[in-house]
């Protein structure tokens, strides 16, 4: 099978792309021979949708976004030729990142999918589970309607990591209001438990995926 | 008085642009002196917040953005003018990315600090939805971006708004619904003059 692994976190390494590869080691224990690609969004060169409306253009048949930028042919590959994707991001501002939701915005104003893409997300944050259920989920519940709409799909694979550690070297910064200490000591315990829900959500996304790969093919047939 | 508008649409001189426009004539005929200066955010060569923790740094001083990219002095700019113009339609709920992009870095680097002056807000919402929609569906989330530019400004935004607004001027190359484009086509020739002319009147209001 083949899926993206979209980082729709600036930081490389820390942890929305520690989750994603734990996500993906999963996906691989159900199917070894996978084929993965993870993308770093900030790393590319794009912009969110311009209102161009060349996807609802007549001649354009197939409605494809016509910007031709570094996730271009990506935009199309997902949408046409993957079996689903993965999409992690720190909630910043009670939603995604800005980057993240740009390439959600290009991802899906051509619309819907002409078959079931599986989704899965990833979130990590500040917040308890708590707080983001009250604050952060309602803009989340909107994501997967768009994602309902556009993809057919419900996220049945969700990993959330919460008050997660920002920073080393605390002696660095200003002192602020977050207890960075108290952060780097729960840290210790919670962290592996977190990458273990990652790699389980990787492993149940896979065999959903599967079935409807295996759905598809013998409708097809 | 100086004002930075911030053009978070990607269409330019379409309905966005023409309400900021409008709203930018407001202040000129309030405040002749008044300074504006307008930038379209998707010209600009940026990412959102890298999350690289520089404003939080001691060695820096607070409400300064570090990342040197192709927004940094704009961005640190707002701190600095006596007026902030947000405009943007709403795409999925929101703002567009491409501004909350911009807008992450504004707010992050404030780290809880407000300017040591009073900034004025304001915020120009443009949307294809009826005003209903926009209450039931989606009040909660303009009603966050314009918590964001108080917690970081001080100042309640003044809101201006433009409802069910146009997407194209001739429907022939698109597939679109034709009945759809004619009523849209309709509201935009009875209502948007008076849109127009309400964020005019606003412009003045931001300057008084």
């Amino acid at each position: 099978m083949k899926f993206y692994a979209l980082n729709g976190s600036p930081r490389i390494k820390w942890n929305d792309d520690q989750l994603l590869d734990s996500f993906s080691k999963g996906i691989r224990s159900v199917d070894p021979d996978a084929e993965i690609t993870k993308l770093n969004l900030y790393q590319l060169n794009y912009k969110g949708c311009r209102s161009c409306f060349g996807c609802k253009l007549k001649k354009n048949a197939e409605h494809d976004c016509v910007i031709r930028d570094d996730i271009h042919d990506i935009l199309i590959d997902i949408r046409k030729h993957s079996d689903g994707f993965v999409l992690a991001s720190p909630i910043y501002f009670l939603d995604i990142t800005g980057e993240a939701r740009c390439f959600l915005e290009r991802l899906m104003y051509p619309g819907p999918t002409a078959y079931e893409l599986p989704v899965a997300t990833i979130f990590t944050m500040n917040a308890e589970k708590a707080t983001f259920e009250k604050m952060i989920r309602p803009c989340i519940d909107i994501l997967y309607m768009y994602f309902k709409a556009n993809f057919h799909t419900e996220v049945e694979q969700e990993v959330t990591a919460h008050d997660t550690l920002q920073r080393n070297h605390n002696e660095l910064y200003i002192a602020g209001h977050t207890d960075h200490e108290a952060k780097a000591r729960r840290h210790e315990t919670q962290w592996p438990i977190d990458l273990k829900n990652a790699f389980e959500a990787g492993a149940a996304y896979a065999k959903k995926a599967k079935a409807k790969k295996a759905e598809r093919e013998e409708t097809n047939a | 008085m100086k004002y930075l508008a911030l053009m978070g649409s990607p269409r330019k001189h379409w309905n966005t642009d023409q309400m900021l426009d409008s709203f930018l004539e407001g202040i000129k005929a309030q405040d002749a002196d008044a300074m504006i200066e307008k930038v379209y955010v998707y010209d600009l060569d940026f990412k959102g917040c890298r999350g690289c923790l520089g404003c939080n740094l001691k060695s820096t001083p607070a409400n300064k953005c570090v990342f040197p990219d192709g927004a940094v002095d704009l961005i640190n700019k707002t701190k600095e003018v006596d007026g902030v113009i947000l405009a943007s339609p709403v795409y999925y709920f929101t703002i567009t990315a491409e501004l909350r992009a911009f807008m992450e870095r504004v707010w992050f680097s404030s780290r809880g600090k407000k300017p040591e002056k009073i900034i004025r807000t304001a915020c120009i919402y443009t949307m294809n939805q009826p005003k209903e929609n926009m209450e039931k569906y989606f009040r909660k989330d303009l009603n966050e971006i314009n918590m964001f530019m108080k917690n970081t400004f001080g100042t309640d935004p003044i809101e201006v708004m433009s409802f069910d607004t146009r997407f194209v001027k001739n429907i022939e190359p698109y597939e679109m619904k034709q009945e759809e484009f004619e009523r849209k086509k309709a509201h935009y020739e009875t209502n948007f003059n008076d849109d127009l002319k309400n964020a005019y009147e606003e412009g003045r209001r931001i300057a008084q």
